[in-house]
């Protein structure tokens, strides 16, 4: 059922096999996703064709500095004719959240909806409401800009489940885009849903129920720690890192068709789950290392489950 | 890991530490520096023909007493049986007589000296007819150095001596004799080293027949000192005395090794140990112990390394090796992928049925006799179990 979505999205979408894979598993992992990449690249593109493609709610929101928490939220609106206050529903009232250049808005719009990522639920004016399942906001950011941005700190980065990196394509994928560019737009636009709500909600419970095998589980852990012993680490992996990769990697392994988790599935999932977890030395960043780098160390050093 | 590092330790801990010992050992017994013998440890005790062999031929023991005891070749030439044993170690030893050398000309001898170097400079010497007593004591000390540290070989040396010798003894300096003594202190270094190499014995053996094999007694030691003693020709030696700290934290280690060696935890890290190198054991295609599907797989690992060149890493998953060995082991692919996919299903899927075990022989089978190899039936392939 899940292959099937993939299988459409990667024939719209050029050489975005993996992104797609990777959001898809954030979603089934009930996590958020951090795309970072340079605009233009079909960030958008990406997150729309999922959502038509789940037949799931899409909302996208442009972060400015000037952006109030409510903006995203809602408020209560006084309606004239009625003479009573309204809860007008802002567009985190969503499945899928499309949140444009997250760092541009300011820190306390940017912890308030990332409470609201947490805590699948929304508080207006001391009415608690909760969001609908399944909730995912997928969020970029533009990795080269500096001026009139507010950086995530740490911690709120920590609540996205996984970074993915979203590059540019290669000279054949960008030659076929240029060709199609007219054809993907139109097909996006022209997208029918694979698959149900309901259906996607049981995919995500069968998700969650992959058997993972113990010796998997001390690999994960084994691969989060070895990331704090790494010399360029000054933070490295923590348990909520290792829990991310165990349920990417179910998640993974569900839309291989698989109902295990082998140690592939892992090293898939292991670089989009830790590389924004990570803080390096500065010595090491200024040599131009790389969380990525450091990581794939790792898993080239941790040995898998034998026999 | 931690437990099979400690163990790994407590293992080598002693015999690193008694390596250690005797590697600190000086090479040079104090009042022997002048008799050292590259690569030889000097702690023979040769100042009786007792220590060195244990000798029932009367003859045989004055012989090597004269050799021992002698300063000069002509001394020992009066000697015919230790003028034979020094010509038969030589001879054996080196492929010089040293009666040859006496023979010699000047060119064959300089072209036995392998040092460039030192050829130059007695060359020099040769052509001037005259050295000087300093001259002499800065060559001789460079002579030495350049046979100690092996880079004049004992040929070279003995030549380079002759040479010399020669020299001195043509300019009429009183310091030949001197040469001809250290000639006879190189002919007693490899005296010595023929009597640790076994070469004397067989020398001796075939001069006088009085080697006896049966007569090797047992080994006698002790903390400080051990002697092998040999009855008929008995070689003696001591072996370098180890300082009490090191002695006490190497039985430290030895007595904690044997304890933890009879106690399980140091069993079960063996046991990790060994099943961590050979994956499994020894059964099917020389793995085995474990489950049968894991011990196909791990059999079929070897196979494929054999074939590919491929060596399967600790970090590599067998999805990855999959990957990295397909374009290289041929047909052995499809029965190896399936195989794999057998390994999966037990190893992470938890179907550890009967229906896995006999889709992986057959997988198995079908690799090994792609690839020439005995394939197995289900009954067999279980007695490994």
């Amino acid at each position: 059922m899940i292959s099937v979505v993939v299988e459409k999205a990667s024939s719209i979408l050029v050489e975005r096999d993996n992104e797609i894979k990777l959001i898809l598993a954030s979603l089934l992992a009930r996590g958020h996703a951090l795309l970072e990449g340079v605009p233009g690249v079909a960030k958008t593109y990406t997150a729309r064709t999922l959502a038509s493609l789940l037949n799931l709610t899409f909302k996208r929101i442009q972060m400015t500095p000037d952006l109030l928490p409510s903006d995203i939220t809602g408020g209560f609106v006084f309606d004239q004719k009625t003479g009573e206050f309204k809860l007008r529903k802002g567009p985190i009232f969503a499945n899928i959240l499309l949140v444009d250049e997250i760092n541009r808005a300011s820190p306390r719009t940017q912890s308030a909806l990332l409470e609201a990522m947490q805590e699948r639920q929304v508080t207006v004016e001391g009415i608690t409401m909760p969001l609908e399942e399944p909730f995912m906001v997928i969020a970029t950011q533009n990795p080269i800009e500096f001026e009139g941005v507010f950086p995530l700190p740490e911690a709120q980065l920590d609540r996205f489940i996984a970074k993915i990196p979203v590059g540019y394509p290669s000279t054949k994928g960008f030659v076929e885009i240029l060709r199609r560019a007219d054809e993907i737009e139109e097909a996006i636009l022209n997208l029918k849903p694979l698959v149900s709500r309901e259906e996607f909600l049981e995919a995500i419970k069968l998700a969650s129920n992959v058997r993972v095998d113990d010796s998997i589980y001390e690999y994960v852990a084994r691969v989060v720690e070895e990331t704090r012993r790494h010399p360029s680490v000054k933070l490295g992996g923590s348990p909520r890192a290792g829990i991310a990769i165990v349920r990417l990697a179910k998640a993974w392994a569900y839309i291989d068709g698989r109902g295990y988790v082998i140690p592939d599935d892992v090293k898939a999932v292991a670089t989009p789950a830790l590389a924004h977890r990570i803080i390096l030395n500065p010595e090491y960043e200024i040599e131009g290392v790389k969380p990525e780098t450091v990581i794939k160390e790792v898993l080239g050093k941790v040995p898998v489950p034998r026999p | 890991m931690l437990g099979a590092l400690v163990l790994i330790v407590l293992i080598f801990l002693p015999s690193i530490l008694a390596l250690t010992a005797w590697s600190s050992q000086a090479d040079i017994v104090e009042g022997l520096e002048n008799r050292h013998t590259p690569g030889f440890p000097g702690i023979l005790d040769i100042s009786s023909v007792d220590d060195l062999l244990k000798i029932s031929s009367p003859d045989v023991r004055r012989a090597l007493e004269r050799i021992l005891e002698c300063d000069t070749l002509e001394c020992v030439e009066q000697d015919e049986l230790s003028s034979r044993i020094i010509q038969s170690i030589l001879y054996n030893s080196t492929g010089l007589n040293v009666y040859d050398l006496r023979n010699m000309s000047y060119s064959e001898l300089l072209n036995l000296i392998n040092d460039e170097g030192i050829s130059d400079l007695l060359e020099a010497f040769n052509t001037t007819g005259y050295i000087s007593p300093a001259d002499v004591d800065k060559l001789v000390a460079t002579l030495e150095d350049a046979h100690k540290s092996g880079a004049l070989s004992p040929q070279a040396y003995m030549a380079a001596l002759e040479i010399l010798r020669r020299v001195l003894g043509e300019s009429g300096g009183s310091e030949s004799s001197r040469i001809e003594r250290l000639q006879v202190d190189a002919i007693r270094d490899i005296v010595v080293e023929a009597s640790r190499s076994g070469l004397l014995s067989k020398i001796i053996e075939r001069l006088s027949g009085l080697y006896r094999e049966s007569q090797v007694s047992s080994l006698n030691s002790n903390v400080q000192k051990a002697s092998f003693r040999v009855e008929g020709p008995r070689v003696s030696f001591e072996l370098p005395g180890i300082s009490s700290d090191i002695a006490l934290l190497a039985l430290l280690a030895i007595i904690a090794s044997l304890i933890l060696f009879n106690s399980q935890k140091l069993g079960a890290a063996l046991g990790n140990m060994l099943s961590s190198v050979t994956r499994g054991g020894v059964g099917v295609g020389g793995v085995g112990g474990g489950p049968l599907v894991l011990r196909l797989y791990w059999s079929s690992v070897k196979t494929v390394e054999g074939v590919s060149g491929v060596r399967m890493l600790a970090s590599t998953t067998h999805r990855e090796y999959l990957a990295n060995v397909k374009d290289r082991i041929g047909g052995l692919i499809v029965p190896f992928e399936n195989l794999t996919v057998s390994y999966e299903l037990y190893r992470y899927a938890g179907l550890t049925g009967r229906e896995v075990e006999e889709q992986a022989l057959k997988f198995y089978n079908e690799l090994v006799g792609l690839g020439g190899g005995r394939t197995l039936d289900i009954s067999r392939s279980r007695e490994g179990q």
